[in-house]
């Protein structure tokens, strides 16, 4: 059986200052070697850790089949989902068989591997709600939906916002990729008649120079930067046209 | 209302309890699947003050595990009713469900899927851009309406928006510890995870929404949430249960590899056309139900996969085949993406081309809190809803009927609440208790005793081998002992209160030895064979004697079982 080595990222809030804690101290590393098995995957290593090795490991999951979105976790640097990360990969790519573990770097750190998400929430409330003309039940087409159904896709897992190097980088005035897929999934509903284009400006939608980092690694292979980020700056682009011919327009009709 | 979080105090000791953050609310609703996701939209939108306390985060909750759809009698495609809906839910629940709230249930589903559209889900379509319906286990009708294989991911998105839009309070990654009654329910105390703090959340009603208990199983398809605790909060307050013996274990779990052992593999498969193989390669349906065959109902189907087991077709890892490559590559992929890529990604298996292997996994609870039409219980200002109540599904859950459940009950269980809250008063806790209940929440912290998660599996582990798919006197009686011998043992974590999961285990432990004490006697008290609960020292099924439900008591912390018949009135609707 293969060993492989983790060296994952601790963090205790509690251990900050002269207080001996039981966890090791504030910000470090620590490794674990696990016996790898068929088909073990990062969460059942991180599980096999707490159990076995170290009670005081914290991290996040819940439905442990790739659907909650709750175990994201970055992986040599890159976001991965737990859950679906297979440590055998690992082994193939790597040498020494060590990989390093670390919490999101976007999110701030609550505790070892779980970051604060609450950040993903509080975006969500920025971006109209739906809002539709009738009542259901509607006549739709399978034709219609596909693009809005793909955008519901998402598992809200943050790691599009983790890869994100405008947000990761820069911290600049930008939401993020997850919730221009919001806006897509809410624009693209063929029932709904509110438009998101002037919000998703607000939200700095135009920081995004479309490296589609987040498209590569979406867990749920939803076409981020194609089908969500980059329709919506063709929207903005087209409002904004019209907005400037409308003020030309007036100049020389001489009329408010 | 909500403190910021910087006022809160650190490092509490049970003599700082006067600085503990206090809340205030009508309506606390424990619990942020679908069930307490909707309870909440229709507390508020009738004028309470709603808080929603969730031990996972908003929108991760069980409910995303929900796959194949949602049944609902819309006849898009058939000549479907809601009595043809509430009679097959009746008789598969071999009629000790409460006629009276699957009635509601049939009657109510149409106008909640409605409700879901116009709150901007959007359902799958047939071609004529109607809610498309597929076939599910035992439904007469095409009924089931889908969003692919993640119907549950859409419906709680969609519920999420409502709360978020509608700014309804909701504090996750906080795990109640108590509930605080006199002689009626005054609030409950609570542990903020991430901050590893207790508060302390005054409410004139609360309503359970925690789901149901299958992680007392060693293999389920539940994840580490669903282990039982808001089954016991109400337990331990005096309300009553009802059904306990009654776990559905789903026929189709994965088997291989190890790590992926439990996970559910949608009924949709077979609802699209998956057969069933031993390992000889026959389609063994035939011997058990040859008019359904792999619709047949779960616990048929389930039994029949336990017995090839059993009998020496097994696989090589313990398991059947699930055949759906006769259905072509195009299919399978417009049809069950998400199943493509769990087997792809935890199995290796192309479903497109491989069978996959499948065995049985405890996957729902039809039993629960004891409550009715208007999801109340026997303890006054608490009510209950979803999984975590009884008396919708009987001894068997249709397939579909769960999102069913959640919907139209989440709405009743917030509806009452908030006309009780009207009606009451913010009572006062008593500072004796609030100081024992911290005292037992920092215990695990400091004691000497045994690694939890080792003594999580061995409940697990006896469950699985007494208590499961085939039960009898002797193995029941052994899992009793087995269990009463776990409960005295003392429990020690390491760490403090923050994200903390071995001391969750240890606050969660108890619980499980709770409720699987009721199981076992419940599982002992029925001497007969209905629906999920066979046993195979009384292999057929008594409608004589046992159109009955079995009602666990709490007596003094001791529990008492009552056997009551089934709500009358059934036989003239």
């Amino acid at each position: 059986m293969m060993k492989i080595k983790l060296k994952i990222k601790r963090f205790d809030p509690h251990a900050r200052g002269s207080a001996p804690s039981a966890t090791p101290s504030v910000d470090m590393f620590e490794s674990y070697e696990i016996d790898c098995e068929q088909g073990m995957r990062l969460i059942d290593a991180f599980e096999f850790i707490r159990k076995e090795l170290d009670g005081s490991l914290s991290f996040r999951w819940n439905c442990g089949a790739g659907r909650c979105g709750s175990c994201a976790v970055e992986v040599n640097g890159v976001p991965k989902l737990a859950c679906k990360y297979k440590l055998n990969e690992a082994e193939k790519s790597n040498e020494n068989k060590e990989i390093t573990i670390t919490p999101m770097k976007t999110f701030p750190i609550v505790k070892d591997l779980v970051v604060d998400l609450s950040s993903m929430r509080e975006g969500l409330k920025k971006i109209i709600p739906f809002k539709p003309a009738q009542k259901p039940f509607y006549e739709m087409h399978e034709f219609d939906i596909q693009t809005a159904r793909e955008m519901k896709k998402c598992i809200e897992c943050g790691i599009c916002l983790d890869v994100c190097h405008v947000l990761r980088e820069h911290r600049a005035d930008y939401l993020g990729p997850r919730f221009a897929v919001k806006a897509a999934s809410l624009d693209m509903h063929p029932k709904d008649t509110e438009q998101r284009a002037k919000i998703m400006e607000k939200l700095g939608i135009g920081f995004c120079n479309v490296t589609k980092c987040c498209q590569t690694v979406c867990p749920e292979n939803i076409r981020i930067t194609d089908d969500a980020i980059i329709p919506m700056k063709e929207k903005i682009t087209s409002m904004k046209q019209k907005e400037y011919f409308k003020r030309i327009f007036r100049f020389g009709g001489g009329k408010e | 209302m909500l403190l910021p979080l910087s006022a809160w105090v650190k490092n509490l000791k049970a003599e700082d309890i006067y600085f503990m953050n206090e809340i205030k609310t009508d309506v606390l609703i424990i619990g942020a699947g679908g069930a307490g996701l909707r309870a909440a939209i229709e507390a508020h939108d009738a004028g309470a003050e709603v808080l929603v306390l969730s031990k996972s985060i908003l929108g991760k909750a069980h409910t995303v595990m929900a796959e194949g759809g949602i049944a609902v009698a819309l006849a898009n495609n058939s000549q479907d009713s809601w009595e043809a809906h509430f009679k097959d839910t009746m008789i598969e629940g071999q009629l000790i469900n409460n006629w009276k709230m699957v009635k509601l249930l049939a009657q109510e589903v149409p106008e909640r899927i409605k409700e879901l559209e116009e709150w901007g889900a959007i359902f799958d379509r047939d071609e004529n851009g109607k809610i498309a319906q597929r076939a599910f286990g035992a439904h007469t009708y095409k009924r089931v309406s889908y969003v692919g294989d993640r119907t549950g991911l859409e419906i709680i998105r969609t519920l999420q928006d409502q709360v978020i839009a509608k700014n309804i309070n909701v504090v996750d990654e906080a795990f109640v510890t108590k509930i605080i009654k006199t002689n009626m329910v005054c609030g409950a105390i609570a542990v903020d995870l991430k901050e590893g703090v207790p508060f302390i959340i005054y409410a004139k009603a609360i309503i359970i929404a925690t789901g149901g208990v299958g992680r007392v199983y060693k293999t389920t398809s539940n994840s580490w949430e669903t282990c039982g605790d808001g089954v016991e909060l109400a337990f331990d307050i005096g309300a009553e249960l009802q059904d306990m013996e009654m776990i559905q274990f789903h026929p189709t779990g994965m088997v291989y590899p190890k790590s992926a052992a439990g996970l559910l593999v949608t009924e949709a498969v077979r609802g699209e056309g998956g057969i069933l193989l031993n390992a000889k390669g026959e389609r063994f349906m035939t011997k058990y139900d040859a008019k359904r065959m792999e619709l047949s109902a779960r616990d048929v189907v389930a039994r029949a996969i336990y017995n090839e087991i059993k009998n020496g077709n097994a696989t090589e890892h313990g398991a059947v085949w699930l055949d759906i490559t006769h259905k072509g590559s195009d299919y399978i992929m417009e049809k069950l993406p998400s199943m493509y890529q769990q087997y792809k990604d935890f199995a290796n298996v192309n479903i497109t081309k491989e069978k996959m292997e499948v065995a049985p996994t405890a996957h729902y609870t039809m039993g629960g809190i004891r409550t009715n039409e208007n999801c109340e219980t026997s303890v006054a200002g608490l009510f209950v809803t979803g999984e975590a109540a009884a008396g919708v599904h009987g001894a068997n859950r249709l397939g579909g009927n769960s999102l069913a459940d959640i919907l139209v009950f989440g709405k009743h269980a917030g509806a009452s609440a908030a006309a009780y809250a009207k009606k009451q008063s913010h009572q006062k806790i008593n500072e004796k208790e609030i100081e024992n209940e911290i005292k037992r929440i920092e215990n695990p912290l400091k004691e000497n005793g045994e690694n939890t998660a080792k003594v999580e599996e061995r409940i697990q582990e006896i469950m699985w081998k007494n208590v499961g798919i085939a039960r009898n006197k002797k193995d029941l009686q052994n899992a009793l002992d087995e269990i009463s011998k776990i409960k005295k043992i003392k429990l020690a974590v390491k760490g403090s209160l923050t994200y903390n999961q071995g001391w969750l285990e240890a606050m969660c432990i108890p619980a499980m030895i709770t409720i699987c004490e009721a199981i076992i006697k419940s599982a002992l008290a029925r001497e007969e064979s209905r629906g999920a609960h066979f046993r195979d020292d009384f292999p057929k099924q008594d409608d004589k004697n046992w159109l009955k439900n079995i009602i666990c008591k709490n007596m003094k912390g001791e529990i008492k079982i009552e056997k009551i018949n089934v709500p009358s009135g059934y036989d003239e609707n």
